[in-house]
């Protein structure tokens, strides 16, 4: 794709004049035209302003002629486009052709318990690889950290190198990070770093591919990069950013919605669930059967181990029908439980159509506002035996949209709905999304 | 509503149960391989295609007949319509048929006693399924929440009477209130049980009261988390060795509720229990 696009753009760029300004040779590494350390679309396009140009009389275009043949042609396209995005620092200055390693680092949403169900396993995409926000988000790992599903809070790394067996080492910028060549930190699988920077990396002769796992060693939030360098040189081929996580969202189904590897699109609380996990949330997604009528439970369980042992201090909650029971009833225990658990805030909670969660069979409206949420998102619509056994969440105090909520029925999109189809308008889902992420931090 | 489409209604859903029926013995139906082989209580495939075709079709006209049927079924016998309501939730896949039952207990308004004398004879069942559906419909009449432990008053008066008439105290009823509340059930089975001594009494009492004391200085920070009071050690020595098989049973089952309690010397020993129920439950939270 990316040659592709290069390619289209390579067509038009005959049109552009080559740049202007002179020396002897390629001055920088060859296709970093621009010398300012990365081959990216300004690069490009001076060098599409050079093709057919001769490299030794036109001295802006010396770093052009790839292969050192002394024309800039279709030849030296194909070695600029694998170089495209990536800093070769083993280009010769002289441009033979013998272009270096390219990197490639590919970071992957996190783990739950031994893999990634109920999540697909999501890499991260290259554009968001340092996007402080967006990008690859880590759970702090400390001594005291209970992991109640077992040991997950690794984020999973891939190193893809071109050509293959080529000598890689890692860089960090500060050592909170940790990596392993194993996923549960097996004695003697950790890679050790000397002045943040590692050795070459145990990459085998034909071996194009490594998997790493990356660990937040620290009770400091904040962020931290991983670079992957040639081990003899501080040029960067290619980085990843982590921010580690400061909240935890839950996501409750509704009675008989129980996760499942691909979500059903259905199950309109999972599909939120997803759409935040991919945006860099440390999203969890329950059953509402996990949530007892005390609060207690699986659910219970991993929000008190991230707020007593991962420094998390915002808490995001919500579900459909009794996973918004739950959801009230998971708040209300976090809530009374304050005091044992340090020092958090309860910043967003959301019911569709809530429906209360004493039982299996409690069919009861839940119109009781989560205990000291800070935002609570409302839907609603109005349940008829024969449609739904007049199952429907209510109005709830002081619930946005203000003043409680939203009655799906009186929209548009919501009119006649009923209880087993108001989780899956994209309305809601889209509002929940939006609100999520403006109430929370990652 | 006239009368030729009263009778056309009833042919078509006498033929939406007579082809399920062929359906279902056709397929052997997953939910007889499933609840019935494991249930005390047998399946009645009438009532199962009624729910199963209330909660499937998109019939609205259909789903009136339908209600009136299961109305019929409760006039006949209230406690049966219960139980089979109970095993079609248990195989249930969707959000519909789970909560067939809260609607049908609602709409007819089946008292909290109803239900539970109903559930009585199928909670010893051993199949998962079915147990965790008994197990998620009693909770509608235990009333609890984060802030207010369960109530058991209505087992206790169905345990006292068995007590009193020296019958056999409902063994997976008892089970299912040490799983849900330990505390709370050694309690209930205490004032059930007719003990009268003040002495007896308060040994019970006091053992409870220090172990909970333990855990809410837990939950609420004033010890560690996985501290373990020397005090609770050694009322539950005491309790593991009480004459009473109920007040035994409190031991394993707290310690599966808080693992922070578990004692292996007190596990292992329990184990070997004069009573099943409590050498059961010793075996279950190792």
């Amino acid at each position: 794709m990316r040659t592709l696009a290069l390619l289209l753009a390579f067509i038009g760029g005959f049109a552009l004049g080559p740049p202007v300004y002179a020396g002897d040779g390629c001055p920088f590494q060859c296709a970093d035209l621009d010398g300012d350390g990365s081959i990216d679309h300004t690069d490009y396009e001076s060098f599409a302003a050079c093709l057919s140009e001769d490299p030794q009389s036109v001295q802006a275009c010396a770093c052009a002629d790839l292969d050192g043949d002394n024309r800039i042609d279709l030849r030296d396209f194909a070695l600029f486009a694998r170089l495209f995005q990536n800093v070769s620092d083993e280009v010769s200055p002289g441009c033979t052709g013998a272009i270096g390693s390219t990197v490639n680092l590919t970071a992957y949403r996190p783990q739950h318990g031994t893999g990634y169900a109920p999540f697909t396993r999501t890499p991260v995409p290259d554009q968001l690889e340092t996007d402080s926000l967006l990008g690859p988000g880590i759970r702090m790992n400390q001594p005291g950290d209970a992991d109640p599903q077992g040991e997950d809070d690794l984020i999973e790394v891939t190193l893809d190198v071109d050509p293959p067996g080529a000598a890689l080492a890692l860089r960090r910028d500060q050592d909170t990070l940790s990596v392993w060549t194993s996923r549960t930190k097996t004695p003697g699988t950790e890679i050790v770093f000397v002045d943040d920077k590692t050795g070459s990396l145990p990459i085998g002769s034909t071996q194009s591919t490594l998997t790493l796992w990356v660990e937040w060693a620290s009770a400091v939030p904040g962020t931290a990069a991983l670079t992957a360098e040639p081990p003899d040189s501080p040029v960067v081929k290619d980085e990843i950013l982590f921010h580690a996580f400061e909240s935890i969202v839950v996501a409750l189904g509704g009675e008989n919605q129980p996760t499942s590897v691909p979500v059903d699109p259905n199950h309109g609380s999972f599909v939120v669930g997803i759409a935040m996990y991919e945006v860099g949330f440390d999203v969890h997604m329950y059953d509402e059967d996990v949530v007892g009528p005390d609060g207690s439970g699986a659910a219970y369980d991993v929000v008190v181990d991230a707020i007593v042992n991962r420094q998390v201090d915002e808490v995001a909650i919500f579900g459909y029908s009794h996973g918004g029971g739950s959801t009230y009833d998971l708040t209300d225990r976090l809530d009374i439980n304050r005091a044992g658990l340090g020092l958090f805030s309860i910043s967003y909670t959301s019911y569709v159509d809530g429906v209360g969660n004493n039982s299996d069979v409690d069919t009861s409206m839940e119109t009781r506002r989560p205990p000291s949420s800070a935002f609570h998102l409302n839907h609603y619509q109005h349940g008829t035996l024969f449609e739904d056994f007049f199952l429907d969440g209510g109005p709830v105090a002081n619930s946005n949209p203000p003043p409680t909520g939203l009655d799906v029925e009186t929209t548009p999109w919501g009119a006649s709905s009923t209880h087993f189809e108001v989780d899956d308008f994209i309305e809601v889902r889209s509002l929940m999304e939006s609100t999520i992420d403006s109430s929370i931090s990652r | 509503m006239n009368l030729n489409n009263t009778t056309h209604r009833k042919m078509r859903i006498a033929w939406l149960i007579y082809a399920c029926f062929a359906v279902c013995f056709v397929s052997g139906w997953a939910i007889a391989d499933e609840a019935q082989s494991k249930s005390p209580v047998a399946l009645n495939l009438e009532m199962q295609t009624v729910f199963k075709e209330l909660t499937t079709t998109e019939d609205a006209a259909a789903r009136e007949g339908l209600w009136n049927q299961i109305r019929q079924f409760d006039r006949a016998d209230r406690s049966v319509l219960i139980q089979q309501l109970t095993l079609f939730a248990s195989e249930s896949t969707s959000t519909r048929s789970s909560m067939l039952t809260g609607a049908v207990i609602k709409q007819f308004e089946i008292s909290d006693t109803d239900v539970i004398n109903a559930l009585l004879p199928m909670m010893d069942t051993d199949a998962p399924k079915l147990r965790k559906q008994i197990k998620g419909t009693l909770a509608e009449f235990e009333d609890q929440s984060a802030s207010r432990p369960p109530d058991f008053s209505t087992y206790r008066e169905i345990i006292a009477a068995a007590f009193r008439e020296g019958r056999d105290i409902p063994p997976g009823l008892v089970k299912h209130m040490y799983e849900v509340d330990p505390g709370i059930a050694l309690l209930t089975m205490m004032r059930a049980s007719q003990m009268r001594t003040p002495d007896d009494l308060q040994e019970i009492l006091w053992a409870e009261h220090v172990v909970s004391e333990s855990v809410w200085k837990k939950t609420h920070g004033f010890v560690e988390r996985d501290s373990v009071d020397q005090d609770v050690t050694d009322e539950l020595q005491r309790l593991a060795g009480h004459g009473q098989w109920w007040v035994r049973l409190y031991v394993p089952a707290v310690m599966k509720h808080d693992p922070t309690f578990k004692s292996e010397n007190l596990l292992d020993a329990l184990t070997q229990d004069s009573n099943t129920d409590v050498a059961q439950a010793a075996r279950d939270a190792q």
